[in-house]
């Protein structure tokens, strides 16, 4: 198989200040919506730092996967860039979701309040808004709204990422690689990513 | 090979020394991620000013 390790720096680089604007912005959200009495998310700076470096990492490995000698040279769609970032975050996850001792009782019967779910799924609904947000960019009828997506079909995107995320968290990996189960990783959300954009872009 | 558009030869394939297919898009995304960063932008932005959509 061919290998490049020497690492490129990607582009999109130049999102990622917008892109940490956006975790700050949904921690301080979901904090002013749930019961901060007894459970709370934090942003983790340095993993947010680690999960951006993990695309980056995860890019140029799946480019010389794809494309070989020629990666430096050509591009991936944004459909596999869109899903590189959702499972760099959802690896890393950049949302510890602290409880207070003292009311972990109430947080347990809290947990199957709707209210209290988006809190529990933070790093979840936080690769959501990114894929959201770069679907809106790539949009080429500017001016429309971010789109969103039916409570069904939300729903079970959730769910989605969530297994992701634990499958990943079991595999305690520190990129993407080019593994086949990684690739299949990738290629399948791209193409869920693909078919969102078809049907709600 | 066909692409997503149905457009013959736009899209080339071979098979590697492990039998895998790999693709070799000839048709590179047109617009790329440093034209997309102001609309990132504004996309960031108006989320956060519409509080997420949480519901």
């Amino acid at each position: 198989m061919y290998q490049d390790d020497e690492q490129k720096e990607c582009e999109s680089k130049i999102w990622w200040d917008d892109i940490k604007k956006l975790a700050n912005g949904l921690e301080s959200a979901l904090n002013k919506k749930g019961n901060k009495n007894s459970i709370f998310v934090q942003l983790n700076e340095t993993k947010m730092d680690l999960a951006l470096k993990m695309y980056e990492r995860s890019w140029w490995i799946f480019k010389t996967f794809i494309y070989r000698e020629k990666a430096e040279k050509e591009r991936i769609d944004r459909h596999k860039i869109i899903s590189l970032y959702i499972l760099s975050i959802l690896a890393i996850r950049p949302f510890d979701v602290r409880v207070h001792p003292q009311k972990k009782e109430i947080v347990y019967l809290e947990n199957t309040d709707p209210e209290n779910r988006d809190l529990f799924l933070v790093n979840e609904l936080f690769a959501f808004r990114v894929m959201q947000i770069l679907l809106f960019a790539w949009d080429k009828n500017k001016g429309k709204k971010i789109f969103g997506i039916n409570g069904n079909e939300s729903k079970w995107l959730l769910i989605l990422l969530n297994n992701i995320k634990l499958n990943l968290e079991n595999m305690k990996v520190s990129f993407i690689s080019s593994d086949p189960s990684n690739v299949i990783s990738i290629l399948s959300l791209a193409q869920i990513v693909y078919y969102i954009e078809q049907v709600y872009v | 090979m066909i692409d997503r558009n149905n457009n013959l030869e736009s899209v080339s394939a071979r098979i590697n020394e492990n039998g895998r297919l790999q693709l070799i898009p000839e048709n590179n995304e047109e617009v790329s991620v440093v034209d997309v960063a102001p609309a990132v932008k504004e996309g960031v932005d108006h989320m956060i000013a519409n509080n997420f959509f949480l519901e």
